[in-house]
């Protein structure tokens, strides 16, 4: 069964507290030179099925209104294809 | 693999079994073979350590615990006393309240915001079992000294855990109290309480009496996160040398809870319910135990049609 | 015959008993709404109660606003019928996009509970009509995921419209933009907004006062002089 994940991000121009929150932390447990942190999420969906085209556009529109919220969220969307091989990424603007 | 029976357990009686791992002493070990008249089988085994653990049994503070139940004047007000889930008091015109402070220190210790996140979750299903619903929470909190380290580790962590978990639930934290004393530090204590209202009619008991009634197990399903939880956990003294020995605390779920709470309260108003006993951190075995031993007959107890989180997970750990 | 008003319940919810009482309270009969059911029994106006609906799991209001019962509500507001949405409620009806803009973690990532001043900005609305314009009313506040955040073109744009119905007072208590605690959209029959006026309407619980009557109030004035 191919995978397929979907990134969910919060858009650039949102403020993230949650991200903040752990760039400051890392200093103060030794890390340095980290200047920024953004927090999303990940989703990973087991296609039955070949990861077609049209499969690929479903993917699409479920990540659009459903996985994220457009309104403050970018998505992208990628394959991984089979176990140790590259993943072969098909990058989706949202 | 060969099911460890009774009768594989009788016929074989010199079977290493891993009584010292699962916190039992030597004299309790012996002591079950006794009572049964063979070695125990494994999931006896796992149930006897459970239920003999210091959680369920307070085989060290039973002696002064009891005083609460001699010494109590009389009253009519206490609708339901000492050995059921909770306590029960008349508050007139009809109504009850029932109200039950119990610890989740040990969990809260190694996990701050989950041990005290389902320290609220366990302590309101003690209330929802006696026919109530719950309506506040409240805490008392003992930690170690306030500049210490470790209270800054743990202090956030319990007091999100409190807040977050009730408020999933919709139940607000009316009040608490806290202290800061060194003598806390490595073992804070973390307390919760929760309160229930009910009419007096509504009163449900941990006690299965009558033949043919149907055992319904329902709430989340069984996972491996807390075995052992009770039996090592809350009676060990930490080692910083062997982690490994620490079981994983429990991730509560309060979405999955509010929605027992209601099922739960809907299943009361259809007057299905001869006894009632909630899961604690002794489990099925608990549980099951309990309502039969408390009622008028046994409990037939089918492990394998439990429904399990990890497919991986035997009977003798459910 | 009174008003009926429709309170939805989806799993998780958790103010639905008490915006039942608050809609009794006002003299409006209250119905029961269940999340799977389309029919909304011929209410005159539907609110939808505060909780974690579905658990606030993937987002707040995410997975709500795909229940039946929503189809219906969605179709209803677009017709004028009166819609409030309060707490989770006002993320569900972000989510449909009933309302512009999203909710977002708190701005100092905590869990908030307070009596919370509000400045009525909006008093025309569905819902605020038994308020003044400018009044100053203090309802509780309880939420994690109450950060206002929309682009600055709809922010822009509520604002000139007069769509911005309340704003926090004194402090806000999330980080949302332009101190935003409710908007309403653009025909005035949807509102939605963080804190409770349910948890204020009797004399004898919560801030004490009754500031949150007014909700329930407004909307049997317009329902009954409809």
């Amino acid at each position: 069964m191919a995978r397929v994940v979907v990134d969910v991000m919060l858009k650039p121009e949102i403020l993230d507290p949650q991200g903040q929150a752990v760039q400051r932390a890392l200093p103060r447990l030794g890390f340095e030179g980290i200047a920024d942190v953004r927090q999303g999420k990940r989703f990973e969906l087991e296609v039955e099925g070949p990861v077609d085209d049209a499969a690929l556009a479903r993917i699409h529109q479920i990540a659009e209104t459903f996985l994220a919220n457009t309104v403050i969220e970018d998505f992208s969307v990628k394959v991984e294809v089979g176990e140790g091989a590259d993943a072969a990424a098909v990058k989706a603007e949202s | 693999m060969t099911l460890d029976t009774t009768k594989h357990a009788a016929q074989t009686p010199e079977a290493e079994q891993p009584w010292a791992e699962l916190g039992l002493k030597q004299d309790e070990y012996e002591r079950i073979r006794a009572i049964l008249g063979r070695r125990p089988t494994g999931a006896e085994l796992a149930m006897y350590s459970v239920m003999w653990s210091e959680h369920c049994s307070y085989k060290s503070s039973k002696v002064h615990l009891r005083q609460f139940g001699d010494k109590a004047p009389e009253s009519d007000a206490l609708l339901v006393g000492i050995g059921e889930n909770a306590g029960v008091v008349d508050v007139g015109q009809g109504y009850a309240v029932t109200f039950k402070v119990e610890s989740h220190n040990h969990p809260s210790y190694i996990e701050p915001y989950q041990g005290a996140a389902t320290g609220v979750g366990g302590i309101v299903r003690d209330i929802l079992a006696m026919g109530a619903r719950p309506v506040a929470v409240m805490d008392p909190l003992r930690f170690g000294a306030a500049d210490h380290p470790d209270t800054k580790r743990v202090l956030p962590g319990v007091v999100a855990g409190i807040g977050g978990y009730g408020n999933c639930l919709g139940l607000p934290n009316i009040g608490g109290e806290v202290v800061f004393d060194p003598c806390y530090q490595g073992n804070p204590l973390v307390n919760a309480l929760c309160v229930g209202v009910m009419k007096h009619e509504d009163i449900h008991l941990a006690k299965a009496s009558g033949s043919g009634n149907k055992v319904i197990l329902y709430g989340a399903r069984t996972g491996g996160d807390g075995i052992g939880g009770v039996s090592v956990l809350a009676s060990e003294t930490f080692d910083d040398s062997k982690p490994t020995k620490r079981p994983a605390v429990q991730v509560g779920d309060p979405f999955q809870e509010k929605l027992l709470i209601e099922c739960t309260l809907e299943v009361f108003k259809e007057d299905l319910v001869e006894g009632i006993q909630d899961l604690g951190g002794a489990g099925l075995s608990c549980a099951t135990s309990e309502l039969a031993s408390a009622g008028s007959g046994g409990m037939r107890v089918e492990l394998d049609t439990v429904p399990l989180r990890d497919s991986s997970l035997s009977p003798r750990r459910s | 015959m009174t008003a009926r008003v429709g309170v939805i319940t989806f799993p998780g919810t958790l103010d639905d008993r008490d915006t039942q009482r608050a809609v009794r309270t006002a003299g409006l009969e209250a119905v029961p709404l269940w999340h799977r059911d389309k029919d909304l029994k011929q209410v005159d106006a539907v609110i939808l109660p505060g909780g974690f609906s579905y658990g606030d799991y993937l987002r707040a209001g995410a997975i709500s606003r795909f229940s039946p019962v929503m189809d219906s509500v969605i179709d209803q507001a677009k017709a004028g019928m009166p819609v409030l949405g309060i707490c989770n409620g006002f993320q569900v009806l972000t989510e449909t996009h009933l309302l512009p803009g999203a909710m977002l973690r708190n701005n100092h990532l905590h869990f908030i509970c307070r009596d919370q001043k509000l400045r009525v900005e909006n008093a025309e609305t569905t819902w605020t009509r038994s308020y003044e314009q400018g009044q100053e009313i203090n309802i509780p506040l309880k939420n994690i995921d109450g950060r206002y955040v929309a682009d600055e073109r709809v922010l822009d744009e509520l604002e000139a419209e007069g769509r911005v119905v309340f704003r926090y007072q004194e402090l806000n208590p999330n980080g949302s933009l332009r101190d935003i605690a409710g908007i309403c959209n653009a025909a005035g029959n949807v509102v939605g907004l963080m804190p409770h006026p349910e948890h204020a309407v009797e004399p004898l619980i919560g801030t004490g006062r009754t500031d949150g009557l007014g909700f329930f109030t407004s909307i049997l004035k317009r329902l009954v002089s409809a």
